[in-house]
């Protein structure tokens, strides 16, 4: 077995630390904050929007909903467009004559976040 | 002296050496702990996100053809009862272990995807599960590979009949028992395309044609969304909205839940959602979501003796007037007097949490055992048994 210095064992040792204590939490079932989101959310100064479109018509539709509706949708793809002069990101559908969803990336982002 | 001093210093030393090498001994005990304690809590953690700590609670239910004992259901397995959850495959173990009452399909690839995903459901269910989907038209799970009349353009009694016939035979060839639809608001002004056109009595007629053929077909109907007006009111900034409730919103709702002369028990609807709307005038929930309001629920139970199920209960604005708070608003569910909980959480630990929280309401009386056991009586009925 190769030998380990002291310094390597300590920092191997303060790890394993880490490691057993998120294990325990998540155990336990208590939520570990994602300090990646919310730096990328702090950065990323873009507003989360939704829109329903159906018979091309579109209206803007709160979060909740559009998270609610769009998770039950087939897919979910990359596609760019402009309406009502915001840039959507990503568009949620089953068929071609029903309800669409039109999330910006930050929409889609709190819908993956948030439980649904 | 000087070699007192050196032998001194290789004293030191030697000791120094010692101590350095039971530090690193130490550390190698460390280590080991905490490898065995990393690699246990990695096995825990696999375990839970398998659902091996959830028991199976869905033994020894009492059933004899057609006729079930309620008294053979222990208090958790009635509560299991009352839970709708999404229909993930991942998880078809877990839902049956704790005897989920049912479960709602999202869109998937085709109708056999469809069939398969529900005979694995049902195959070694003791209760079977109430299958469920949202097909309304323009609002259509299925729309990849059948599509299906939206409700803005049926305008006759005869389209509506033939809109529920149609849509009955195909949720009965795939093995679906619950449709969550029609939507009896009075208005769409967001979607444009999920109400039927007209006024209050209107739309009564067209919804109660299209109900009767559905409940017909044995595919029971949800009248949405209680008391009305949430296809109207929407700000896209806010979660939780309030609108006033005029008497023409809740018309429908008290047609098709009233037994009358061209009505019978059995054609009265099956199912009420009731939305997380909070409500003034003519349905006043106090300041809270109607989902969770005693005042808006009891106030639809005075005359309606079928089931009253939530909207899904894990949206974002519940959760949030709650302050994520998820055992009192379980409770509160129960307390407001919902049948059916819709919760579309992916974590069958969290839906067994569910369970258990509500189960020490009713072990504590702050929920009464007695309501339990009206409402899965009610639910038992509507899958086709005889309680007793």
């Amino acid at each position: 077995m190769p030998k380990l210095s002291k310094q390597t064992l300590n920092v191997i040792n303060i790890s394993l630390v880490l490691i057993s204590s998120i294990l325990i939490l998540n155990l336990f079932g208590f939520q570990i904050p994602n300090l990646g989101y919310a730096i990328q959310d702090a950065i990323d100064t873009e507003q989360a929007t939704c829109f329903a479109s159906y018979d091309n018509q579109a209206s803007e539709i709160n979060l909740d909903l559009c998270c609610q509706e769009a998770k039950k949708q087939l897919s979910c793809i990359g596609n760019k467009q402009v309406i009502s002069t915001v840039e959507t990101d990503v568009q949620c559908s089953t068929g071609t004559t029903t309800i669409k969803y039109h999330l910006t990336d930050n929409a889609y982002r709190y819908c993956q976040n948030n439980y649904y | 002296m000087k070699k007192t001093k050196t032998s001194k210093k290789k004293s030191i030393s030697v000791q120094k050496n010692k101590k350095t090498a039971n530090a690193s001994k130490l550390q190698l005990q460390i280590l080991f702990v905490l490898l065995i304690l990393t690699f246990s809590l990695s096995i825990a953690n696999i375990a839970k996100a398998q659902g091996y700590f959830i028991p199976f609670i869905s033994d020894g239910i009492s059933i004899d053809d057609n006729a079930i004992q309620l008294d053979s259901l222990t208090l958790e397995q009635k509560i299991g009862q009352m839970i709708i959850v999404h229909g993930s495959t991942y998880n078809i173990d877990e839902w049956q272990k704790m005897n989920i009452g049912g479960f709602h399909l999202f869109a998937m690839e085709s109708a056999e995807i469809y069939k398969a995903t529900i005979d694995s459901f049902q195959e070694n269910s003791q209760i079977p599960f109430f299958v469920t989907t949202d097909l309304e038209g323009c609002q259509n799970s299925f729309a990849n590979f059948q599509e299906f009349t939206p409700n803005d353009q049926i305008t006759t009694v005869e389209q509506a009949t033939q809109k529920g016939t149609t849509e009955a035979k195909f949720l009965n060839e795939l093995g679906f028992s619950i449709n969550f639809a029609p939507v009896v608001d009075l208005e769409d002004s967001i979607w444009g395309c999920r109400s039927f056109p007209g006024d209050q009595e209107q739309i009564t007629i067209l919804a109660d044609a299209y109900i009767s053929a559905l409940q017909t077909a044995d595919v029971s109907a949800t009248i949405k969304h209680y008391p009305g007006k949430t296809l109207v009111v929407s700000d896209p900034h806010q979660n939780l909205v309030t609108a006033t409730i005029e008497a023409e919103d809740i018309f429908p709702y008290q047609e098709l839940m009233s037994i009358t002369e061209q009505r019978t028990k059995q054609e009265v609807i099956d199912l009420v959602m009731v939305s997380h709307l909070i409500t003034t005038g003519t349905v006043d929930s106090n300041g809270l979501p109607s989902t969770v309001s005693p005042s808006v629920i009891l106030q639809l139970k005075e005359n309606y003796q079928g089931l009253i199920i939530s909207d899904d209960t894990i949206m974002r604005g519940l959760l949030d007037f709650y302050g994520d708070d998820t055992d009192q608003l379980y409770l509160d569910l129960v307390l407001a007097g919902h049948d059916l909980i819709i919760n579309f959480n992916e974590d069958p630990n969290e839906i067994y949490r569910m369970i258990e929280v509500i189960t020490e309401g009713v072990e504590q009386n702050i929920i009464q055992e007695a309501q339990i056991d009206t409402t899965v009586t009610k639910i038992l009925e509507l899958k086709g048994f005889i309680v007793e």
